[in-house]
Formats: C-alpha cells, structure tokens, sequence
C-alpha cells in the first residue's frame, strides 16, 4: 500500500438542518440536540433560514457554507476561487430542476458556480460523494499536484428523493436509532459543508495551524446488491483497510469511529460486521463509535463531509457526538461501545466511513497530527 | 514510470455497435440522425443505438435502464478486447471510472410522471436505485465482482475527461492494476427537454449542425458508450505477448475557465490557458493533429478553435459529431478512438459537411487526412467553462513509442 503525506483540514464551513453556521452545527450535535422537525407529518432534517424559494436555495446554501469556510480557514471567497475545487454530491440542485423544470441546473449546473478559475469536478457517487470527493481532492495535494483545495458536499430534500427513498421503504416514521435493537430506517435530511485542505508546506506558508490531517483514504466496492449492502461488511472493510494502509497504521491506532450509522437493519449490521472484524484485526475494544444522522437526517452526498468534519474538531481535542437516540443496543452487536452523549476526544486518530447504493464504500482516516 | 496504455474497447453508438463501425460511420456520409418529436417540446433530431442485443450470459442485464445496458456492454467488450478476465485475484484492483450526462434520465422521467400522475404509493423501487449516477459502474462490478474503486463524474461533455484522469492517477499510484473507463448516455424526452431549454440544439433538421461551419446553428444529441481498458504497459507485457496496445496515454489535463452555466468566457481565454498549461507540463514533442469536441454549437465552436489556434497553430482538426452526434458522457473515448484509429491503418476522419470553415485552425475537410500519426490531442469543452484536453502517442514495434 502506498504511503501518502497528510493532508490539512485549515477550514470549514457547515449548513445544515441546526443552521447556518459551524457554531449552531457543533453546539446542536455535542448538545445532543436533535434537529429533525416533522414537516408534512415527515421527519426530515430540513435547513432552516434560507430561502424557501427553490430557484435560490441551493446556491444561496452553498455561498453560505463557502463564504463561512473562507472565514474559517482565514482566506477570502476569491481565495477559494482560485484554487482547485471537488464537489460531491448525489443529485445537485434536484429541487430546483423538480419545481422549475429548470434542467440546466441539474448536476452538470454545479460545473459553473461562477466564478471558479481553478479546476473542478463533480463526483456524484450517492451517500459516498462527498467522502470521495474529499479523498481525491486529497490525493492531489498529498502527491503534490496542487497545494490546496476546497471540498463542497451538498445535497438538499426534494419531493424525488423522499418519495423514492419512501419506496424503499426505508424510513422511520419517527426517530433514526443507529445502532438500536429497534431500529427502522432513517431519517432524510439535507445540508451543505465546504473543507478547506492544504498542505503541509501551505499551511506553514499561512502559519495556519489546521484542525486536523487527512492521513488515508479508501474506496471499494462490495460487488454484491444494488441497494443492500455486503452482509459481511468486506466492501467497507476493504475500504478501511485501504485508508489505514495509506496512512501506514493498524486498527490498533483508531480512537473513534464515526460510522455511517443511518438506522436501517441492513446498514447497520453490516458496520457492525466490518467493525468487528476490525476488532479481530486489533482495533481496541471498546472503543466509541457513533454517528450524526440521528441528530440531522441522511444528508446522502453531504454526508461524508458533514461527518469528516466532525471527525476533524473530534481529533483536535474536542468532543465527538453521541447517539442519544440509541435506547437498547442491537444484541447482536456485543462489542459495539456507543456513548448516548457527546464525549471528550482523548485519541489522536479517527476513522470516518461511509456507504452507498451500489456497493460502494469510502473510508477517510483523519488524525490530529501531521506525524 | 512506466507508462499507461490503451488496450481494450468496446463501443455502442448509432453506427452500429463495434469498433469497426463506428470507424465505417465516421468515414462516410451518413449522419445518424432520426426525427424525434416529444409532447409540449420542440421538434428535433438525435441519434440512437440500435440493435442492440444484451449479452446472454448476463440474462438481468435486459432490465437495467438503457445507460446501464450500453455501459455495460461496452464495458464487457472492452474486457474481451483487451484479453482481462476479471475474477477473485483480480477484482480488488480493478477500479471503475464513469462518465455520464444524465444518467438513467428515463428512469427519472418516469418516477416523475408516476409521482404527479399516480402518486407516491406506485413509484417504483427499482427504478429509483437507478437514478443515481453511479448505478451503471455497480451493475458492472456487481455482474462481474469488481471490488476495487468506483467513481462516477457528470461532468457533461468532460465527463469522461474526469474519468481517464483520475484512472491515470490511481494507475500510476500503484492503487490498481487496471482501470475500466468510460462513459455513457441514453437519449430521452428528459435529454431532449433539457438540451432544447437550454437552446443548444440544432432542432429543426433543415439546420445545419456542422462543427466549426460558419452557418452552423447547433448541436444533435446522440447515444453513446464507450470503454477502454487502461493499465501500465508491464502490467500488459506480462500478460499478452501477441498484439501491442492501441496507444499510450501520454498526459491528461483538465480545467476550468471560469464563467456562468450557459455561456463560454467571453474570450477564449480560459480555454487556451488550460490547453498552454497542459502542453507546457506535458513531454515535449509536435502534434499531429487534434480531434477536437466542436459539436455545431456556433459559441463553443468558435471559441475551442480559437483556444486551439492559439495554443497549436497550424496543427490539422477535426471532429466527427457532424455524423455521430455529441455522445456527452461518452464524447471523450469515442474521440480517443477515433486517433487510436489514425494510429493504425485509418486514416483520420474529415468533419463532415463542413465546407466554409469559421476559423482557419487547418480544418481536415472533403477527404480523410492519412499520414503517420504520432501524437493526437483529443480536446474537451463544454459551457461552465470546463475544459480539458489529453495526448495519446503511438505504439511502435518493440512496444515503445515514436519520440
């Protein structure tokens, strides 16, 4: 496996269904705070503060999340603007090709926010977007090709992706329990978060002292079921070992794993499968795993980053969030540990990871120093 | 390092669907193009696949949406061509790279239609798990156990840019060991709807939709899909000793000129400067010619010859969607297809129908160019000023390559 240099997370700007904002996104989530509403007799996590019109929201919540990643990360908008972008999402600015018919702004309407002068992609792998997106972005900076990089994760709610993921019958009727015995579906939210990432050399540059480093990365496929993933959990494990092995660590360095973790009997026993095997390859008992989409819904494309950069202020020596929801663990997950309440981060590396329809799996290792 | 080659394709487009032809249409003088007519849209014409015939092995594959199906026996062909068999040793480090337009827009469409006619209660689970972008690579890799990365860009015209990209970047990282690239678009009354609002087509057939002409008036749409088989030369060497590949990917580049969505920057500025960064960081060396991705559109022709003029003066041009149409997702390997060919024994194609050039950027028109073809750049451009360009270089005996 090829070692890689760490990448710096230097900045980033989060919307979500607490709010615009980092500050009500962490304090929400380590309050224990739910943000899901019923809207329509539907628990959704829906953004609140923005414009209700369909025409101007999704741009007006990915300038919201861009402009607080610039303060964030001590640059400037036109900063961001020349540097290489990655965005990730799984249906772009749906809501508005839905209401409006507007179908230049499908995806492809992401390659023109207006004002990029570097190189940008769109990567629309559907839960694994953003995570994707944040390890290619990644890579180019870890191998030199670029020495910095914004990262977009978006995804907002619309009547396509409710009534599609209703077919499935995948949804709570009321709360989203990872991890529980009782556990039935998820929750759909919607939210936004732009990174910022660097490089060793560009932050010393800045003399940016950055949150947190992105030591590995992985990406696999099951190869099994379009919607359901591995009962093994080998795709996932596949990606972890992936990530751990760019970051030249065993399972025995994780001190927290944020899990994908969206309620479904399926998804979650498959990350509890993947963890335990973990466990057997020496990652410490007992230690905590959790996750956020109890507290604001499956943001699909969004996901990854919302969850990479809880990861991120974890390992910098804050807290990491609990799962309040979770009332009974699932007995057939003995050696999950999932704290119900936000906790101190004492560990210095942290596994964040994330699935998605057809198989696929992405992985991020995130640590608190660049060594 | 060693470098990567080109050693399997496979392709579906209106011409039929082989490598032989589609190198047959792109020579003759029959565009594809059939009436299409949908309710409450305009008028139009676009290219079909046809006679299309799902392989029997694959029995499920004839329920996937049409994107699926073309990618996937494309995808297959070009396993077969390149000699891969993929199985447990090798699933692990086989990676998926796929560019797509729209997707499953026929899907979409109808979970739409379902949802404001019948009501929530009768949308379809099955087609929903196909409106996403990444569905085509999974029904691949889940039919074939491939296991090793998955990336799906939609990145309209550059989509398949994107993909020989980042396909180049994992090879050359010793991540994988082969890369299966490439894209694929179905038409629909959802394509037509969106490429008509946004009035880049050539609707009424009476127009001309003739790249790089002065009186051209836009686009045609068609299907397509495209795959290639992308691994290091070793990688190959070891395995087949009695063919070499079709060509080395010398260099890729992609960027961005920034503008809006629906126009080009106003000079073309950004595209030229994306072209000038690729070659000034690429091996040095002449090109030969370059197939480039003018589709009739009167903006973004006339701005890619410009970019191209100025950074490559002089160098032959041509583009074959005057016939096959703009194939979006799979435009960038149809178009390395076309210069794998000119490596070989065809000669490159003219563009079609093109008689009063609007630039003077040595367009390849009336007959095909035959020459040793050396280094072909294959250049991508679409609105929201995405851009890109990569270099394909011959094989000579012995299995290098002409300096």
């Amino acid at each position: 496996m090829t070692h890689r240099v760490p990448v710096a997370i230097t900045g980033m700007g989060i919307v979500s269904p607490y709010g615009v904002g980092n500050a009500r996104f962490f304090d929400g989530l380590m309050a224990n705070e739910s943000a899901i509403q019923v809207h329509d007799g539907l628990p959704i996590g829906k953004i609140p503060g923005v414009s209700p019109l369909v025409s101007h929201r999704f741009r007006e919540v990915v300038a919201l999340a861009f402009d607080a990643a610039a303060c964030d990360a001590g640059l400037s908008v036109d900063d961001l603007k020349e540097m290489a972008g990655w965005i990730g999402t799984a249906h772009g600015d749906l809501p508005r090709w839905e209401t409006l018919g507007d179908s230049s702004s499908a995806v492809a309407s992401l390659m023109a926010l207006g004002w990029q002068k570097d190189r940008m992609r769109v990567v629309s792998t559907a839960c694994t977007s953003s995570t994707i997106a944040i390890g290619l972005a990644s890579q180019l900076i870890a191998t030199q090709r670029i020495q910095r990089a914004w990262v977009l994760g978006v995804d907002l709610l619309s009547g396509f992706i409710i009534n599609g993921f209703q077919s499935l019958r995948a949804m709570s009727p009321d709360t989203c329990k990872p991890f529980d015995r009782n556990r039935n579906g998820l929750i759909l939210g919607e939210g936004a978060g732009v990174l910022v990432l660097e490089s060793e050399h560009a932050c010393q540059e800045r003399r940016r002292t950055p949150y947190a480093w992105i030591k590995g990365f992985g990406n696999a496929l099951d190869a099994f079921h379009m919607t359901a993933p591995h009962p093994t959990g080998k795709g996932m494990l596949a990606a972890i070992g992936q990530a751990l092995g760019e970051a030249s660590l065993t399972p025995a360095a994780i001190g927290y794993i944020n899990a994908h973790g969206t309620g479904t009997r399926l998804n979650d026993q498959m990350e509890y499968m993947a963890f335990d095997a973990l466990m057997r390859q020496g990652l410490p008992p007992h230690t905590p795993m959790s996750g956020i989409k109890w507290a604001i819904g499956h943001t699909s494309g969004a996901a990854g980053i919302l969850e990479c950069a809880v990861s991120a202020v974890g390992v910098s020596g804050q807290h990491v969030p609990g799962i309040p929801t979770l009332q009974a663990t699932d007995p057939g997950f003995p050696c999950l540990t999932v704290p119900r309440q936000a906790i101190p981060m004492t560990h210095t590396t942290v596994l964040t990871v994330n699935a998605a329809f057809g198989g696929s799996n992405a992985a991020l290792i995130v640590g608190r120093d660049v060594a | 390092m060693a470098p990567i080659v080109v050693t399997g394709i496979g392709l579906l487009c209106p011409f039929g669907n082989t490598v032989s032809a589609f190198m047959a249409g792109i020579m003759g003088d029959e565009p594809v193009f059939k009436p299409v007519s949908y309710d409450h849209l305009p008028d139009g014409s676009a290219g079909f696949i046809l006679n299309h015939v799902p392989r029997s092995e694959f029995p499920k594959m004839k329920r996937l949406p049409p994107v699926s199906q073309y990618a996937f026996s494309a995808c297959l062909d070009a396993l077969d061509d390149a000699g891969l068999a993929v199985g447990p040793d090798n699933g692990h480090r086989i990676g998926l790279f796929f560019g797509t337009t729209n997707g499953a827009s026929h899907a979409t469409q109808v979970i739409y239609d379902t949802l404001f006619l019948k009501g929530p209660r009768l949308v379809e689970p099955s087609l929903f798990q196909e409106t996403v972008f990444n569905a085509s690579v999974a029904h691949i890799s889940i039919a074939l156990g491939i296991k090793g990365p998955s990336f799906a860009f939609p990145g309209c015209i550059c989509s398949g840019g994107y993909a020989i990209e980042t396909a180049m970047m994992y090879l050359q990282a010793g991540l994988i060991d082969y890369a299966l690239v490439g894209g694929a678009d179905e038409y629909s009354a959802l394509v037509h709807q969106s490429f008509s609002h946004t009035r880049l087509l050539a609707g009424d057939p009476a127009l001309r939709s003739v790249p790089f002409d002065r009186h051209r008036h836009g686009m045609r749409v068609s299907e397509g899909a495209a795959f290639v088989v992308l691994e290091k030369a070793t990688t190959f060497y070891t395995r087949v000793t009695t063919r070499l590949p079709y060509a080395i990917l010398e260099s890729v580049q992609t960027g961005q000129d920034g503008t809006t969505t629906l126009e080009a920057h106003i000079n073309p500025k950004g595209l030229a400067l994306q072209l000038a960064h690729h070659l000034g960081h690429a091996p040095a060396g002449p090109l030969d010619a370059v197939v480039a991705s003018a589709s009739g559109h009167p903006a973004l022709d006339q701005f890619e010859a410009e970019a191209v003029g100025a950074v490559c003066p002089g160098v032959p041009m041509t583009s074959i969607k005057g016939t096959l149409g703009e194939t979006q997702g799979a435009s960038v390997v149809f178009n390395m297809v076309v210069a794998m060919g000119a490596f070989s024994t065809h000669p490159l194609a003219p563009v079609y129908g093109l008689s009063t050039p609007c630039h003077d950027q040595n367009p390849i028109i009336d007959r095909p160019l035959a020459m040793v073809f050396r280094r072909i750049l294959i250049h991508f451009c679409f609105f929201g000023g995405i851009c890109g360009s990569l270099i394909l270089k011959r094989v000579t005996e012995g299995g290098g390559h002409d300096t």
